[in-house]
C-alpha cells in the first residue's frame, strides 16, 4: 500500500467520500461515523463546500413528468404506512393521527382552559406546553424539557392546512402572544416552533431547526 | 444579476424550511426550481436516463424527510440539494454490477437557456476552485474533475488513466491536498 502523504488521515478520508472516491464499504463505514464524530463530520462539510463550485458544471436537464408523480405517491399516497425514519414532514401526519385518538378519548374538565397542546417531536428533546385561556383571548407556551436558548430564540408556527406556516411570534422559556393570533385558532390547529435567530425569522419563514410540531385540541 | 442569485437562494433557504414544516406547496416549488439541475448531477454520475430518474425520486423523497437537518445560509441550500443527489447516485453507482457506457448522453444534452431561476450561480467559489485546479498538473485537474463531476472511484480512474491503482490514489491524495491549501488561501 502507498504511503499517505499526510498525518491528516481523517481529512483525507473525507475529502475522499464528498469526491466519492471510495467503495461502498468504505462509503457506509463513513456515513456511519459521521453523526457522532462532529470533528470529522465538520470535515466533510469543508470538502462540500471546497468542491460546491463545481456543481455548477452540472447545467441543467429537464426530467420526465412521471417522476414527480412518483415522488408524490411515495411520499403521500395515503394508503402507505410511513416508516418510523420519517422526518418532520412524517411527523406532522403523525401528531395528527395521535392527537385525533387523544381528542377522541380525552373528557372535558373545568380547568379554566378553553384548548391545549404540547408540541413535541421524536428527533428532538424539545417539549413545549401551550394553553388557550377560557376566554380564548392568551395563548400561553412554555418550555417544558430541552434546553434554554440564549444567542438564538424559539418562535412559534401556525400551520394553516393550506399555505405557508405564520408566524405568531418569539419567545424565550415562556410565551403570551396576543389575541388577535389566537382568534383563527381552533381544535386541530396545527403548531410549530422552530430555531430563529434573536428577533425571529428574516424571511417570515421558518430557517431554522424545527423542534417540535403538535395539534391543539379541546381542554 | 447578483441580487438576483441571492434572492434566490433566499428563496430555497425558506423554501426547505417550509418542506420541514410539511408544507407541499413549498416542496412543489422547491421541486420545479431545483429539479433540473439535480437531475443533470444524477443523469451525468449514471450515465442512463431511468437510473437517473431513480435516483431523482429517492433525492426528492430524502430532502422531504431530512429538510429539518438543513442549516440555512451563506448559499449553501443549492449545494445540500446537490449533496444528496451526488451521495446517493454514487452510492449506486458503487453497487452496480457493470459499468454503464455513456450511449445515452449525446440525446441528453444540458439547456442550453438556463431560466433566472435554475442558473443558480455560485460564481465566487466556481471561480476560486477553477483557478487551483488551473495550479495542478492538467491531467491531474482532469483527474480530479471526473472524480468529483462523474463520480469516478480510484479503480475506475486507474482504468480510464491507464495508471497503477496505488500511483492514481497518490497523486490524487496529492492533488487534493494541494488543491485544499490553495482554497484556504484563496479570499473569500
Amino acid at each position: 500500500m502507498t504511503q499517505t502523504p499526510t498525518q491528516d488521515d481523517d481529512g483525507m478520508l473525507a475529502a475522499e467520500y464528498v469526491v466519492g472516491l471510495l467503495s461502498s464499504d468504505e462509503r457506509q463505514t463513513v456515513e456511519a461515523r459521521m453523526p457522532t464524530d462532529r470533528a470529522f463530520s465538520a470535515q466533510v462539510d469543508a470538502w462540500e463546500t471546497y468542491f460546491a463550485g463545481l456543481n455548477e458544471d452540472y447545467g441543467s436537464v429537464q426530467p420526465s413528468a412521471k417522476v414527480k408523480t412518483n415522488i408524490d405517491q411515495r411520499l403521500f399516497a395515503p394508503s402507505r404506512s410511513q416508516p418510523r425514519w420519517w422526518g418532520w414532514a412524517g411527523l406532522v401526519a403523525a401528531v395528527l393521527a395521535v392527537a385525533v385518538i387523544i381528542g377522541a378519548l380525552s373528557v372535558s374538565d373545568d380547568n379554566g382552559l378553553r384548548m391545549i397542546a404540547e408540541l413535541d417531536s421524536s428527533e428532538s428533546v424539545y417539549r413545549f406546553s401551550v394553553e388557550i385561556d377560557d376566554a380564548g383571548t392568551d395563548l400561553d407556551i412554555a418550555l417544558l424539557a430541552g434546553a434554554p436558548v440564549t444567542d438564538r430564540t424559539f418562535e412559534l408556527w401556525l400551520l394553516p392546512e393550506d399555505g405557508a406556516p405564520e408566524s405568531l411570534g418569539t419567545f424565550a422559556q415562556t410565551g403570551r402572544l396576543p389575541s388577535t393570533a389566537v382568534a383563527q385558532m381552533q381544535a386541530g390547529t396545527v403548531l410549530a416552533v422552530s430555531l430563529e435567530p434573536i428577533g425571529g425569522s428574516p424571511t417570515g419563514a421558518p430557517t431554522g431547526p424545527v423542534l417540535a410540531v403538535g395539534m391543539l385540541s379541546d381542554a | 444579476m447578483t441580487g438576483t442569485v441571492l434572492e434566490i437562494q433566499d428563496e430555497l433557504d425558506g423554501l426547505i424550511a417550509r418542506v420541514a414544516l410539511a408544507d407541499r406547496r413549498a416542496f412543489d416549488r422547491l421541486y420545479t426550481m431545483t429539479s433540473g439541475r439535480l437531475f443533470a448531477v444524477a443523469l451525468r454520475m449514471m450515465k442512463n436516463r431511468a437510473e437517473a430518474e431513480d435516483v431523482l425520486q429517492d433525492a426528492y423523497v430524502r430532502i422531504w424527510q431530512r429538510a429539518g437537518s438543513f442549516r440555512p445560509g451563506e448559499g449553501r441550500s443549492m449545494s445540500w440539494l446537490t449533496t444528496i443527489t451526488r451521495n446517493l447516485a454514487i452510492d449506486r453507482m458503487r453497487v452496480r454490477v457493470a459499468p454503464v457506457a455513456p450511449i445515452e448522453m449525446a440525446q441528453d444534452v444540458p439547456d442550453d437557456g438556463l431560466t433566472p431561476e435554475t442558473a443558480l450561480a455560485q460564481s465566487q467559489s466556481r471561480a476560486k476552485i477553477d483557478a487551483c485546479l488551473e495550479e495542478l498538473e492538467a491531467q491531474r485537474a482532469e483527474a480530479v474533475r471526473a472524480a468529483y463531476l462523474e463520480g469516478w472511484s480510484y479503480q475506475e480512474l486507474a482504468d480510464r488513466f491507464d495508471t497503477p491503482l496505488n500511483t492514481i490514489r497518490t497523486w490524487l491524495r496529492r492533488s487534493l491536498l494541494r488543491l485544499r491549501d490553495c482554497l484556504e488561501q484563496a479570499p473569500k
